[in-house]
């Protein structure tokens, strides 16, 4: 008998790499910055899920990092975009909305009939 | 530089056991990401961060479940680490050229070690062999061009000795990947 996977988890995993990559849009992050952030908005449970993300982006060829002394810490390491990361970004928002309207009149609210 | 503190020290140890078995690439982008986030801490700043970044095998399992890797802990793969190295360091020896070439065919095709890591273990013995011989073909020459009774035969056989390097250079690269299996990532001094 297989276990029903949890439903956040599973729209989570399916939106993650966009997530990341629309953070990076804004401006060039270090690691911990995006784990903060897509912590603190629940997409991921903890700094492990994001670098396996972010290594696949790259392998990808969606995103690009580059190491940056900063005036009092440590040299980090910074994410940003490339241009088939801003490709994908923009494909990604063009279809997001009307994909979400198609699965939310397919699904209905359940409340109203 | 400060000292790093020992809570630190502890953290990054017990990551890199967790992450164990990972590919390389994913598991040296881990602890970078985290030791950033630590390097220039206090001991006090350091456990807060260390609150926040959470328990290492819940960091590690996570990573794992994102990089869809369902190896139990990697031992598995690093019983394979240990043979693959143990082959590449004496394999050559008990069956000449043979055993290097599989020990080197199971380090590329294993997920412990970098492409960078693959590249040293495998090209330092040969370049090196080949540096000390055409070090002493060229000590021959210049032996050669200087002398009138040529000495081939001392020259020749020192050229054929510095091939020697090879299997020496591959016990050595073999239990370097060896170390490299065990903790791949050093902690910061």
């Amino acid at each position: 008998m297989t276990a029903v996977p949890d439903i956040g988890t599973q729209l989570r995993k399916g939106v993650v790499e966009f997530c990341v990559l629309g953070l990076l849009g804004r401006e060039p992050m270090y690691g911990w910055q995006l784990s903060q952030q897509l912590t603190e908005h629940g997409m991921i449970a903890s700094i492990g899920t994001l670098y396996p993300v972010l290594t696949r982006l790259r392998d990808k060829g969606l995103v690009t990092s580059y190491e940056q002394a900063s005036d009092a810490g440590p040299v980090r390491r910074y994410y940003r975009l490339t241009p088939t990361g801003t490709g994908q970004l923009e494909t990604f928002r063009r279809q997001w909305t009307p994909f979400t309207a198609t699965v939310s009149d397919l699904v209905g609210e359940g409340d109203r009939q | 530089m400060t000292e790093t503190p020992q809570v630190v020290r502890s953290y990054l140890h017990e990551l890199e056991g967790a992450l164990r078995g990972m590919p390389a690439a994913e598991r040296q982008e881990i602890i970078g990401g985290v030791r950033e986030e630590l390097t220039g801490l206090d001991e006090a700043a350091a456990s807060e961060r260390i609150e926040l970044l959470g328990d290492p095998a819940f960091i590690a399992a996570q990573a794992r479940e994102a990089a869809g890797d369902v190896t139990p802990a990697g031992r598995e793969s690093f019983g394979y680490a240990v043979v693959a190295s143990l082959l590449v360091a004496f394999g050559g020896i008990v069956v000449p050229i043979l055993g290097w070439i599989v020990g080197l065919g199971m380090v590329w095709f294993s997920r412990t070690w970098s492409v960078g890591e693959k590249l040293i273990g495998t090209l330092a013995a040969p370049v090196l062999g080949a540096i000390g011989v055409a070090v002493s073909l060229l000590l021959e020459t210049s032996a050669t061009a200087e002398s009138a009774s040529p000495t081939f035969g001392s020259s020749f056989s020192f050229a054929h000795g510095s091939l020697l390097i090879v299997p020496v250079v591959y016990i050595v690269s073999g239990l370097w990947l060896l170390a490299r299996a065990r903790r791949t990532v050093r902690p910061p001094a």
